[in-house]
């Protein structure tokens, strides 16, 4: 019988450290399997990425490139009444998953109002729906108290806009891109003085945490 | 099978993954052309820099950053980015805004926005201030999380 040329304690000392790496490399993937909740940045770049659903991350990068492109545009000087008014109009989705329009309009609203140059009106809405019912009845009521109509500053503009997105899929890799279209409209003219779109693209075949 | 001949195995086999792996990552570079003389005159800032990462440093070069006025009153920053490497590179950034009083101005959220840049490509980013209180700013980069 053939000898190996090994010697036993050569051997025993492969074996040993073929061991310890086999347990090392089970107790990472048992640690990368088992995270424990914790907090992250909701604006931060450690939040889950999915190719199923517009993220909040997505929600943020579209409403932030969104407002940049609307406050370098310059439209909203030319209102002649300083800050102008804005209503929010219809924002349709037309993706295959539900989603809260608001997540788009609730931050270009907020950051929009923080710039000085617009306001938003809370008792006008789009099919007489309104934000605000409450203000809105208060104000009726006061105008019959006081008998005449008060000062309520009607909108010049109105911002509307539509979501859409393309799947497609080459073997396991799946692509998902969000787009976010939105226009600005002065109401007396018709005419949309201001408009972009936000295309959001995501490629992978599962979902993953951070980006 | 033998000792040496699983040694052997051992050292192959990641070897010819990182070889199978290089060859899959294609390395693309873009070209670029513009004129030897521009014409603009950007309102060039001089800026100082705190690296804490020198490899994301050495990998994205900032070229310029400029900055003008709009709707009046508000600070539009733009800032010149160069890939130096050969292939594709991921990272995020964050534009942070601040008063004449250095005060950070908040805004409803300054989301990290993300950016991926060819090899050898350069790509300017811009941010505009959320309000016309904001004097100054400051610009973050992180490699991407993953």
């Amino acid at each position: 019988m053939k000898q190996s040329a090994v010697q036993p304690e050569t051997r025993f000392r492969f074996r040993a450290l073929a061991s310890l790496a086999v347990a090392g490399l089970c107790l990472t993937l048992i640690g990368a399997g088992c995270r424990s909740a914790t907090y992250v940045d909701s604006a931060g770049p450690r939040t889950i990425v999915t190719l199923d659903d517009i993220n909040i991350q997505d929600w943020n990068e579209a409403a932030d490139r969104m407002i940049d492109s609307l406050l370098a545009s310059g439209v909203l000087e030319r209102a002649p009444e300083q800050p102008s008014v804005m209503a929010v109009s219809r924002i349709s989705n037309h993706t295959s998953i539900q989603v809260d329009t608001n997540m788009l309009t609730g931050k270009i609203r907020r950051d929009l109002n923080q710039s000085g140059k617009v306001l938003t009106t809370t008792t006008i809405g789009l099919g007489g729906r309104v934000e605000d019912p409450l203000a809105q009845t208060e104000r009726e009521f006061q105008e019959f108290m006081e008998d005449r109509p008060s000062e309520q500053r009607r909108p010049y503009f109105t911002l509307s806009g539509r979501i859409m997105e393309d799947q497609v899929q080459a073997g396991r890799t799946r692509q998902a891109t969000y787009i976010f279209q939105l226009a600005m409209t002065e109401i007396t003219s018709g005419l949309a003085v201001w408009e972009d779109e936000v295309m959001i693209t995501k490629q992978g075949t599962r979902p993953a945490i951070g980006w | 099978m033998k000792a040496p001949n699983l040694l052997r195995l051992a050292i192959t086999l990641p070897v010819a993954a990182l070889l199978l792996a290089g060859a899959a990552c294609q390395t693309s570079t873009v070209d670029t052309v513009q004129p030897a003389e521009w014409r603009g005159q950007p309102n060039v800032v001089e800026d100082e820099r705190i690296t804490t990462d020198r490899r994301l440093a050495r990998i994205i070069e900032v070229r310029g950053v400029n900055e003008a006025t709009v709707s009046n009153d508000l600070l539009r920053v733009q800032v010149e980015l160069r890939n130096t490497r050969q292939g594709l590179r991921r990272f995020n950034y964050q534009f942070q805004w601040y008063d004449n009083e250095g005060m950070i101005v908040q805004q409803a959220t300054t989301p990290w926005r993300t950016l991926q840049m060819e090899g050898g490509e350069i790509v300017s980013i811009t941010g505009v201030a959320p309000s016309p209180r904001v004097t100054d700013f400051r610009l973050n980069l992180m490699n991407s999380t993953r």
